[in-house]
């Protein structure tokens, strides 16, 4: 759940420039280390009912995805290069996920810089995070990439400051300040990007087992698109969206449950103000819906489109929840997940599954996902997914 | 009279608490220092994983501990690299490489491993726990250990030693339940500054099967940057 909506452009190289970073990772002096990983995904999908929604339906299909990361670290220097291929029948594509320098401040322990593309997590939630605003990725996304940005922290006995800047065209400066105590972990953030923003979040050790943690953002300017459509049944040339600007509030609740043999639950509940809300959803699957009943091609292919806007919202509902249940033993990790959107008819998405650690360089993941076949999941229908990663050291 | 009668017994009384206590302090501590120096160390350890006779996984760590009840540990294995675990006393922080933030554990998560993390990353018992009884058997003295603080992996620990050394010889790991996890021997080498821990053999009670030898490689006094012990600075590349 961003905290915004930034473009994510796959920062795709040139020769030149893979040429001169791999001469510069090859120059470079001792301590060095690589690791190659290798990511192959199969996936079987069936989508799901055609009605009442007009998105064109197939039976079943494969899909293929596949990767390959390589990883160089030097002491302060970490460079990550991938080659990348989302789709097996299409063509792929090399890409610089994340790029930084890490370094100590001279003469100066409590200091440190940091330049260049990182990922950052910065909310303690675990599926919903509005407060990762530097070095952010989004969590929908399969194969993540960091913005650029520097960095600059100041580490006292049991707090940190941080001072950072994104390096785009509208950056995101922000300070922060997160404090460490014997039960409670805190943070405060506030950053400006085309208008101010503010984050706060907590974390609470209230037994041995659990942990309670909440997190609250608020932006002052937050772009998205508004369902303008009211009760209309008609046919329609234009996108039934328009670009909004306005403030938004976001705030998270969540808890983890753990016991010392494995077993491990996570609850989490996200609210966003500016997603679309269950009544926007509901005129706009009636909407779809009656333009389907008419049965002509044009307003098919409108729909579609402006179904797949509404899928491009941060978040697909107001309030959305995740409860996770997962259980490690061993190099077994099953594992089940339930996320709730809460529409009029709460839509869910189910996956179960398992991760195996076959070996130190070897696992596999078999998943199986199912999607509510009512409401804006319907037509995702349900997968099963095959997945095989491969480390080198 | 009677008040310098009642002023001498009072003196006596604490003399005797202060001297027991003082004693009671300085068993663990020899056990300690059997392991570690009375001050910042970095402890190279590593752990082996054996289900029955069959060598499971292998694990490398440096740990960098202070006298204050803090500690880093390091996972150096290639197939565990980059990973980190910071121990603040009750506090404890994960680090995944892939999660790109310190994580908040509690104290059952912990427990997770062959070794628990807490396993590796406390290495001195004086901090940890205090004896609420001893019981003298020829050569040997039972240790009855009670955590002496909340958010430790066991609750009592029962650890024999040789009477007259201090010596460790085995012990019994007790969770909050009562139950008993882990027995543990250990192997020790006797060297110029005395005995000095060699290896710890952790026999899971709960999974009987499982066992985990934890060899000590190296143990050397460290001067430790503060800044280690900060749970935001396991983020940074250059630990």
């Amino acid at each position: 759940m961003p905290c915004s909506k930034p473009s994510f452009r796959p920062q795709v190289l040139t020769k030149p420039f893979i040429l001169s970073f791999l001469l510069l990772c090859l120059a470079s002096q001792s301590q060095a280390s690589w690791q190659a990983q290798y990511h192959l995904s199969s996936q079987w999908q069936q989508q799901g009912q055609d009605e009442p929604l007009p998105l064109p339906m197939a039976d079943s299909s494969w899909l293929g995805s596949q990767h390959l990361s390589l990883i160089y670290q030097q002491q302060d220097l970490y460079a990550h290069l991938r080659w990348q291929q989302p789709d097996l029948e299409q063509g792929g594509e090399l890409v610089l996920p994340e790029l930084y320098y890490d370094a100590d401040l001279p003469q100066q322990d409590a200091w440190a810089l940091s330049l260049g593309a990182k990922h950052w997590q910065w909310d303690y939630q675990y599926a919903y995070s509005p407060l990762n605003w530097l070095g952010f990725a989004p969590q929908s996304s399969k194969l993540p990439l960091a913005q650029p940005m520097v960095l600059l922290e100041h580490f006292a006995a049991s707090s940190v400051w941080q001072l950072g800047c994104t390096l785009q065209d509208s950056p995101l400066c922000s300070a922060r300040s997160e404090w460490f105590g014997q039960q409670w972990d805190g943070q405060l953030l506030l950053g400006y990007q085309q208008g101010w923003q503010s984050g706060l979040a907590g974390q609470w050790l209230a037994t041995d087992a659990l942990n309670l943690r909440a997190s609250l953002m608020w932006q002052e300017s937050y772009q998205w698109q508004e369902f303008s459509i009211a009760n209309s049944h008609s046919w329609l040339s234009q996108p039934p969206w328009i670009e909004r600007n306005d403030s938004n509030w976001q705030g998270v609740l969540g808890a983890t449950f753990s016991t010392g043999n494995g077993w491990q639950l996570i609850a989490e509940h996200g609210y966003q103000q500016r997603a679309l809300s269950a009544e926007d959803w509901q005129q706009l699957l009636a909407l779809a819906a009656w333009q389907q009943q008419q049965g002509e091609h044009p307003a098919k292919a409108g729909n579609q489109l402006w179904l797949a806007q509404a899928s491009l919202q941060t978040a697909l509902s107001q309030h959305q929840s995740l409860v996770r249940l997962s259980y490690q033993q061993g190099d077994w990790q099953p594992y089940g997940w339930l996320q709730l959107h809460w529409l009029e008819q709460p839509s869910y998405l189910l996956e179960i599954g398992n991760h195996w650690q076959w070996n130190s360089q070897a696992s596999i993941q078999l998943a199986y996902r199912y999607h509510d076949a009512q409401g804006p999941l319907a037509t995702l229908g349900q997968q099963v997914r095959l997945a095989l990663e491969l480390t080198t050291f | 009279m009677f008040k310098q009668r009642c002023f001498i017994s009072l003196c006596t009384t604490l003399t005797l608490v202060l001297c027991w206590s003082q004693l009671r302090a300085n068993e663990l501590d020899v056990i300690d220092a059997m392991r570690l120096s009375a001050h910042s160390s970095k402890v190279e350890l590593l752990a082996r994983q054996f289900h029955g006779e069959q060598l499971q996984s292998e694990s490398q760590y440096e740990v960098y501990a202070d006298p204050g009840q803090r500690s880093l540990v390091l996972f150096r294995s290639e197939q565990e690299a980059g990973q980190k675990m910071l121990m603040l006393g009750d506090q404890y922080y994960l680090f995944m490489p892939n999660s790109r933030r310190q994580i908040r554990i509690t104290a059952n998560q912990k427990l997770l491993g062959q070794a628990s993390l807490g396993d590796i990353a406390s290495l001195r018992w004086s901090q940890d726990y205090r004896i609420r009884e001893r019981q003298r058997n020829e050569q040997l003295l039972q240790l009855s250990l009670e955590a002496a603080r909340s958010g430790l992996s066991y609750e009592r620990v029962e650890l024999w030693v040789e009477a007259e050394s201090l010596k460790p010889i085995r012990a019994e790991f007790y969770l909050a339940s009562g139950r008993l996890a882990k027995e543990a021997s250990f192997s020790m080498q006797h060297a110029e500054q005395g005995w000095q821990m060699q290896a710890m053999t952790l026999y899971d009670r709960i999974q009987q099967q499982q066992r985990t030898e934890v060899s000590y490689l190296s143990i050397e006094p460290v001067s430790i940057p503060e800044s280690w012990f900060n749970p935001a600075y396991l983020l940074r590349n250059s630990l």
